[in-house]
């Protein structure tokens, strides 16, 4: 990773607002900071704007007004920097696989950044070996369970080094062990040093590990803090709160 | 989850895998004009390499007959027009109708040419990656000016990724339809719209999240090469093709 300047925060953004055409919804005065290395949930009901919000942070979308930072420096400025420095694993791991063979699929980012074979090569396997995917190396990423796809999804976005790494939903449709094997690798990913955003409707299987907790309703933030404290306002905005905290105990982990 | 066609790519480790993709895809090309070019003598040599492609496939004769019933029934039909529409010494008759000898000769052998040529194809798809398939393109494509090359080979590329998918899909809404008993439906013009709409906007929308997926990761105009290399195998095998396609055109 490059080296950085530590005075900005990693995201931010001033009075980002969106607007789908035909339906009027979308993002509305969006203004936040996060700072490098946070563990970021982003929760909320369907249709409230977490994927929309995701999705301006990696120039993928552009903002109607309001500007948003990526290491100080404006996503609309430079956009293909803004999709190497952040990585999005998508809502539907399905529609994002390009390649044959899984080795092909985590190969095509960093092809797309013009890197030499040799440097291609040794992130597809630092990545495959990171998500656990090296025997399948060669197989069709259509015959992979769902959690092993999603692990492809986060390789191939691994592989590219982003130093932010959003997952949008990542564990739906996955089994219990699925949705262990993915949590562990988003908290691997966090304890390297990256910036996570995970956006999710059930906070059961993340909280215990996240520091920050953002809860999105009707395209605004309708709470922003650390997790204790935000844990409790959740009901208020259609997100189910995880049992332990109804009782009054703290979230643990899904990963003991 | 997408269903394999018997044809899509599968690793293996057999000599047509490991050929270069610029070699097989030349090689396709040449065998193909050779074949229409050529008379039954001369389609023999490349029957015997088309077959030797089709085992390193690893496809079974049965699963690809059964892939590929379309296309064998069109050819069905084409020899039997033949049959019945040439003049000469008639084999069958019946009614006004008269199969000849010279008709079923003449429809055999353009049935046995276009088979021929299919096998290739899909012979080249089983045992080439599309990302190999769409390099090798946009290589014989480098004379052409600006990044059209680079373009078209991306079209092909996303076109092989998605036929898989389509197909997929249309199975998908078939059945869902035949879940709520679409059969009861007379009017075939109702049957129809139920069956594509859903399709095309299906297709629309995993067109629109691929093609953001791919952004996502940086896609653009430009990629790191690929590493081509030629081998002693590839010479070898550009030679022999350009041996058999010779003697198909002279014999
Ligand atoms: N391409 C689009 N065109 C028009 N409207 C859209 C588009 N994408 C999203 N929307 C609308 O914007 C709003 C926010 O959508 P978004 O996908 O960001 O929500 P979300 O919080 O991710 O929901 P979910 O939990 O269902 O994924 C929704 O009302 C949605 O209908
Ligand atoms: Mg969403």
């Amino acid at each position: 990773m490059p080296p950085h300047d530590h005075h900005h925060p990693i995201l931010a953004t001033q009075g980002l607002s969106h607007r789908f055409k035909p339906s009027g919804r979308g993002l509305h005065d969006i203004t936040l900071s996060i700072p490098r290395g946070q563990f970021v949930v982003l929760a909320g009901p369907n249709g409230s704007g977490k994927s929309t919000l995701l999705r301006h942070f990696n120039g993928l979308l552009t903002p109607r007004a309001g500007t948003v930072w990526l290491d100080g420096v404006p996503v609309a400025a430079d956009p293909a920097r803004a999709r190497r420095m952040v990585g999005l694993v998508f809502q539907d791991a399905e529609s994002q696989i390009v390649g044959e063979t899984v080795r092909d699929d985590i190969a095509f980012g960093p092809e797309n950044l013009c890197w030499s074979c040799d440097a291609v090569d040794a992130a597809v396997r630092a990545a495959m070996d990171q998500l656990g995917l090296t025997h399948l190396a060669d197989e069709s990423p259509h015959l992979l369970s769902g959690g092993e796809r999603r692990r492809l999804a986060i390789a191939g976005v691994l592989a590219m080094g982003p130093e932010v790494v959003m997952l949008d939903e990542p564990f739906a449709n996955l089994d219990y062990p699925g949705i262990r094997e993915v949590l562990r690798q988003v908290v691997a990913m966090h304890g390297q040093g990256r910036t996570i955003l995970l956006a999710a409707h059930d906070l059961e299987k993340v909280v215990g590990h996240a520091q920050r907790l953002i809860i999105m309703d009707k395209g605004r933030i309708a709470a922003d803090g650390p997790v204790v404290d935000v844990l409790p306002l959740v009901e208020q905005y259609d997100v189910r709160l995880p049992c332990q905290a109804r009782l009054g105990m703290s979230v643990t982990s899904w990963l003991n | 989850m997408a269903e394999l066609s018997a044809f899509g790519f599968r690793q293996r480790l057999t000599v047509l895998h490991a050929l270069d993709a610029r070699v097989k895809l030349a090689a396709l090309m040449a065998l193909s004009t050779a074949a229409l070019a050529a008379g039954p003598t001369g389609l023999v040599p490349a029957t015997v390499l088309a077959a030797g492609a089709f085992y390193q496939t690893g496809v079974t004769p049965l699963r690809a007959a059964a892939e590929m019933r379309y296309f064998l029934l069109l050819l069905a039909m084409v020899w039997l027009a033949r049959g019945l529409s040439s003049p000469g010494d008639p084999l069958i008759t019946w009614g006004g109708f008269a199969v000849t000898h010279q008709g079923l000769a003449a429809g055999g052998l353009l049935c046995w040419r276009w088979l021929l040529i299919a096998l290739l194809g899909l012979s080249l798809c089983a045992t080439t990656r599309s990302a190999h398939i769409r390099a090798a393109v946009a290589w014989f494509l480098r004379p052409l000016p600006g990044p059209t090359a680079h373009q078209v080979g991306t079209m092909i590329g996303l076109l092989l990724r998605f036929i898989p998918v389509i197909l997929t899909q249309a199975k998908e809404t078939t059945d869902a339809l035949r879940a709520r008993a679409i059969k009861n439906r007379r009017n075939p013009l109702r049957r129809l719209r139920y069956m594509t709409l859903p399709l095309l906007r299906r297709t629309f929308l995993t067109a629109d999240r691929l093609a953001l997926a791919m952004a996502a990761r940086s896609f653009g105009d430009r990629r790191t090469p690929h590493p081509w290399q030629m081998n002693y195998r590839d010479w070898a095998a550009l030679i022999t093709v350009g041996t058999v396609c010779a003697v198909m055109i002279s014999v």
